[in-house]
């Protein structure tokens, strides 16, 4: 049997403050990468079997 | 990106209920069990789908592997763990908790013989993006139960870890904001 996938854990004190202050946060990826990463899906889901 | 040759060759393919992966070594042997043996079990129960990369003209060469399951990040309004726990005692119901739906990468694995052809980081593009574009329920965040060595290669890929509690710990858990991918 391989380790079992860990749990997500609730997010307390400092932990949950950290988390929502770099949810708002503004950090936009580039053109170049939002096209990379677009490319590369559609290239994959083209061959999908869903 | 993958090069040509691999596009053309390879495919993406979610596993049914039924079907068991025969052969896959991708050096680690718990991740090898992992496919081998429990990600069938995942399936049955309905907890986590799995996906494979692999050869259209010949289904038991597997290039890659990931599994996907549903998630959230919750944030809870207390300090610490054990004062959480003191106030769920006492109230039946306790509304003091605000959940971000995410997906999670459960495990996913490259074969020895395809490492360093980029096929890890097109698959994280393609995760990335599938909840992006494709999304039925709404999906804010991905998370992953990485492995310790496999922490730089997300981290490389966008991911940030959730905290620091499980630094020493043989996984680790990271996230990426989809929000990341919005364009200024």
């Amino acid at each position: 049997m391989a380790r079992p996938i860990k749990e997500t854990p609730i997010l307390y004190g400092e932990d949950a403050r950290r988390f929502e202050e770099r949810m708002h946060e503004h950090r936009h990826i580039s053109a170049e990468e939002k096209a990379r990463i677009q490319a590369n899906y559609e290239a994959l889901k083209a061959t999908a079997n869903f | 990106m993958v090069d040509q040759d691999i596009r053309a060759q390879y495919r993406i393919y979610k596993l049914s209920d039924n079907e068991q992966v025969k052969s896959f070594d991708c050096g680690d042997a718990d991740l090898n069990d992992f496919i081998l043996n429990d990600a069938l079990l995942y399936r049955k129960e309905k907890l986590a789908v799995t996906y494979v990369y692999m050869n259209k003209d010949n289904s038991d060469d597997i290039a890659a592997f990931f599994c996907l399951a549903n998630d959230r990040i919750s944030l809870a309004d207390f300090e610490t763990k054990s004062r959480y726990n003191r106030f769920s005692r006492r109230f039946a119901n306790p509304k003091r908790l605000k959940s971000y739906p995410a997906a999670k990468i459960g495990r996913l694995g490259v074969a020895a013989a395809m490492k360093g052809k980029e096929i890890g980081s097109t698959l994280i593009d393609f995760i990335k993006n599938f909840f992006l574009v494709d999304n039925k329920t709404g999906c804010r965040f991905i998370t992953v139960d990485a492995y310790a060595e496999a922490v730089p290669f997300y981290v490389k890929n966008g991911f940030v870890p959730l905290n620091d509690d499980d630094i020493d710990e043989r996984t680790r858990l990271l996230y990426f904001d989809l929000k990341d991918l919005e364009i200024e």
